[in-house]
């Protein structure tokens, strides 16, 4: 009987040890935003804090590259304790294919109509809203690299060679920048007058000369953070970078020269959908009318974080020229998000093989 | 000893609480691991994710590259620690205890900034760079980071305490009277080192080395910082294919086979111990 | 016996084990943003930016729960463990003690991977809950050892004679048992707090939105921002570990434990 006794005190204790954590969590309204972890504090500023004010909400981050937080969204299903997430188009696209998402209600988001046509509904199912666009372009050390880069080809030069970082195969911009590649060098073999075609998907020449680009590489890095640190460390001096992250590099305080290459940069949608798994909806809608608004738009653009959607948000032209907007947005490549997704399972597959040697 | 009727209740008692956590917390997600491992999307129960494990060049390089740094840092910390340990174990208590708890404050630090410091040394801007650079060895800054030779010093300087702890333990054992005999029989220094110290201490070279090996071989941290994205070993594999591929049955593969190697070094290095006693 | 190359033997070892502190720490006073080598100027504002940066704060607190929570709930669950493989001769004793070991064989990242998996088939856990069963679990095989330890070199007559006159069993332990392994449970409570504290591989998978561990938090603030903030935070951190470490092996020979 004694011991009985003691052993209850052990389960007491163990009760109490387990309860205690879940004790803490707080009852106050939360929801709880999935996006990238760059930025924070001007997004928390700009952003956040004021919509936690007017809905008297916590927001609370779930912070990581695209392909992580889909692979947690993905495991916990409707388990889900995300709200609203932050995507890229391609994962936006992925995510809605095994149905973690549910389509918005226009008629609760009031600044849908003053945003781009191409940004309301950018997969054409009301699987997320646009609410920002960038692009990726080239940009190097100009005083470290005599010649000047022109080209997606240029990646391939010896004089760059353990100089370049391209971003990881798993990420937004990865097929991109093999697909641009291959775009240089279908464009090496034209004769003169003659026009390049259509985007080849496939990217052979590009596959073809991988292995040689792989030489040429520092690391690659799935993280445009990580790039910035690469450059500032000057262990890279010659990287395709997206243009949400211009502001970053050009603090490293080194001689940078972004280019738009010959081919033409690649833009990309950043969508917010809401989550299946939610039943916050119109707080996750609050949220995003929120974010596409006028004054957070331009309020984002003019700390050169989020290039705007919201086509009535006018830019002073020296912020515009970092971001991408006016012109550019008529002229840059948007690749077609179900060739893309069609072969990246075999493509992860390849890179690896040439990556790991 | 003492003796009660009732003693299997009272054992059981004590011990069924943190059992039954252990077993429902810890056994059965490693249970459910290796279901996992064989039970690939399409369903049904198959190998073939152990066969497509070993068969694809980029997990079999993984695999072989970890093992193969592995064994490199168990090497270097046994060369490194060992004539380091004889000198501990035979100094004053007072001193050898200040010296010991030196040893163990690495082991006490985290692994991020323990490994961030080799972050600063090898840079293209760090100190071996810089050194290099001034006294006109190379011309251009060398690329360190990244390459095989950053995660084997992160990972010696992780691991180092475990080697040295269990041989000066081991070291203290051998009495003074043994060394000075064999010194009066004619023994020089290497060969008294090599014939008595080394084998009276090998019970720590052992556990040292199986510490050691399987700590490398399943370091994240290290892998992750020195290595980046490209240079993966099993662990930064293991965590490409969870979160990265989003392949959990892969991603189990891996686990499993992590366990397996870590266990069966385990057993292989303890079979050696018992044979020696 | 000890020759002079044995000396400079000792000296490459301490050089290699320290030497990256030594690093760390004239890094955190550099007025550089960056980490270039050696560092320029002096300031304390990379000590002041771990203060303001809410990431660390947050997160020192959910480890510092944390590792106080699981080493106290691994120690009090793990007492009766010790004491009965030490005390009692058992058929089972083998297997039992194969059990509590077994989490320190297996790798924590597979460990980390497994409970996720586990847990996300269990429904929906707070974040804390899972990190606090987590870390409990890898905490046991320290606090069985360590416990085990010291309970052996505890003569079981006192106890048994406490027991004959009079007292009962639970009494006994109180009394006579507990009082004795002061040291012993100390030892395996700093012990177990800083494994907890420090553990990257375990939480990584395990923690969630809003509540991520100190160490966790460090690595990806190194994703983000190459600053000498971090510099800074591990000399903190190597401070704090000096101090109780220093103290634990002074008062009760830590290193034996190890």
């Amino acid at each position: 009987m004694r011991s009985h006794r003691f052993i209850m005190l052990l389960l007491a204790v163990l009760l109490l040890g387990a309860v205690a954590p879940m004790a803490v969590a707080q009852d106050t309204q939360t929801l709880t935003v999935s996006i990238w972890g760059f930025n924070l504090d001007v997004l928390e500023e700009n952003v956040f804090a004021p919509f936690e004010e007017m809905h008297n909400v916590d927001i609370v981050l779930d912070t990581g590259n695209n392909s992580d937080r889909l692979a947690r969204l993905l495991a916990e299903g409707e388990n889900s304790t995300i709200d609203v997430v932050h995507f890229a188009t391609q994962f936006t696209y992925l995510a809605d294919q095994e149905g973690v998402l549910q389509p918005y209600d226009a008629d609760k988001l009031e600044n849908l109509d003053e945003l781009y046509d191409w940004a309301q509904d950018p997969l054409g199912n009301l699987a997320g809203v646009g609410y920002t666009v960038n692009s990726l372009s080239l940009i190097y050390r100009s005083d470290l690299i005599e010649d000047e880069v022109t080209s997606w080809a240029d990646l391939l030069r010896d004089d760059v060679a353990g100089y370049v970082c391209i971003p990881e195969m798993s990420t937004t911009f990865g097929p991109a920048t093999l697909i641009m590649i291959d775009r240089a060098l279908a464009m090496q073999e034209l004769d003169e007058g003659e026009e390049l075609g259509a985007i080849n998907y496939d990217a052979d020449a590009a596959w073809e000369a991988l292995p040689q680009l792989a030489d040429n590489l520092v690391t690659t890095y799935i993280r445009s953070s990580a790039l910035t640190t690469l450059v500032q460390e000057e262990e890279v001096r010659l990287a395709p970078y997206a243009s949400f992250a211009i502001g970053n590099l050009m603090n490293t305080g080194h001689d940078l020269t972004a280019v738009i290459p010959d081919e033409g940069a690649v833009g990309q949608t950043n969508m917010i959908s809401i989550t299946a798994a939610t039943d916050k909806v119109d707080l996750a809608h609050a949220y995003i009318d929120w974010f596409i608004s006028h004054d957070i738009q331009e309020a984002e653009a003019l700390d050169l974080i989020d290039s705007p959607v919201n086509a009535t948000v006018e830019l002073p032209e020296d912020i515009c020229a970092l971001l991408t907007c006016g012109e550019m947005l008529d002229t840059m490549i948007v690749l077609d998000q179900a060739e893309v997704s069609a072969r990246l399972e075999d493509w992860l597959e390849r890179w690896n093989e040439v990556m790991v040697r | 000893m003492i003796r009660r009727p009732n003693q299997t209740r009272t054992i059981i008692l004590l011990v069924a609480p943190a059992f039954v956590v252990v077993l429902v917390f810890f056994v059965l997600p490693l249970i459910f691991l290796l279901s996992q491992s064989v039970t690939p999307k399409e369903g049904g129960y198959t190998l073939t994710g152990y066969v497509d494990f070993f068969q694809s060049p980029v997990s079999r390089i993984v695999y072989l590259r970890t093992l193969k740094l592995g064994l490199i840092v168990t090497g270097i910390c046994v060369l490194m620690s060992y004539p380091a340990a004889f000198v501990l174990a035979r100094m004053p208590a007072r001193r050898r205890t200040f010296l010991m708890s030196l040893v163990i404050l690495p082991l006490m630090t985290n692994a991020v900034a323990r490994t961030f410091a080799w972050l600063i040394i090898l840079g293209r801007r760090g100190m071996v760079n810089q050194t290099l650079l001034s006294l006109e060895v190379v011309e251009e800054p060398v690329r360190f980071i990244f390459t095989e030779t950053a995660i084997v010093l992160g990972l010696t300087q992780l691991f180092l305490p475990l080697m040295v702890l269990p041989l000066v333990s081991a070291m203290e054992n051998i009495p003074d009277d043994v060394l000075e005999a064999a010194r009066s029989l004619g023994a020089n220094r290497l060969t008294t080192f090599l014939r008595i110290v080394v084998p009276m201490s090998s019970d720590g070279l052992v556990l040292g080395a199986t510490l050691v090996f399987t700590g490398s071989v399943t370091a994240f941290v290290t892998p992750a910082i020195l290595g980046g994205a490209r240079l993966l070993l099993m662990s930064t594999l293991l965590r490409q294919e969870a979160v990265i591929v989003f392949d959990q049955h892969a991603a189990a593969v891996v686990a499993v086979v992590m366990i397996l190697t870590t266990l069966a070094v385990n057993l292989l290095l303890r079979l050696l111990r018992v044979r020696q006693v | 016996m000890v020759s002079r190359w044995m000396y400079i033997s000792l000296v490459i070892l301490y050089g290699f084990l320290l030497g990256p502190f030594v690093i760390i720490f004239m890094a955190s006073f550099g007025a550089n943003a960056t980490m270039a080598f050696p560092p320029q100027g002096f300031t304390l504002d990379w000590f002041a930016r771990v203060f303001e940066t809410s990431q660390f704060v947050d997160s020192f607190w959910i480890s510092l729960q944390l590792a106080l929570l699981s080493t106290i709930v691994s120690l009090v669950m793990g007492m009766p463990v010790a004491y009965a493989l030490v005390r009692f001769q058992f058929a089972a004793s083998g297997l039992v003690e194969t059990v509590f070991s077994a989490p320190i064989l297996v790798p924590g990242l597979v460990i980390g991977f497994a409970m996720l998996n586990f847990f996300v088939l269990l429904g929906k856990m707070p974040v804390m809950t899972g990190l606090f069963i987590g870390h409990t679990a890898i905490l046991f095989p320290y606090s069985v050892r360590v416990i085990s330890a010291s309970l052996r070199n505890l003569d079981p007559y006192v106890e048994d004679a406490a027991v004959s006159l009079g007292a009962n069993r639970l009494r006994g332990f109180l009394l006579v048992v507990l009082p004795n392994m002061q040291a012993g449970i100390a030892a395996a409570f700093v012990l177990g707090f800083i494994t907890s504290f420090n553990n990257v591989p375990v939480s990584l998978f395990l923690s969630g939105p809003g509540v991520t561990t100190l160490p966790v938090s460090m690595l990806s603030y190194m994703e983000y921002y190459f600053d000498p903030t971090i510099a800074a935070l591990s000399t903190l951190l190597v401070a704090f570990t000096v101090v109780l470490v220093q103290t634990a092996e002074r008062v009760l020979g830590l290193s034996q434990f190890v």
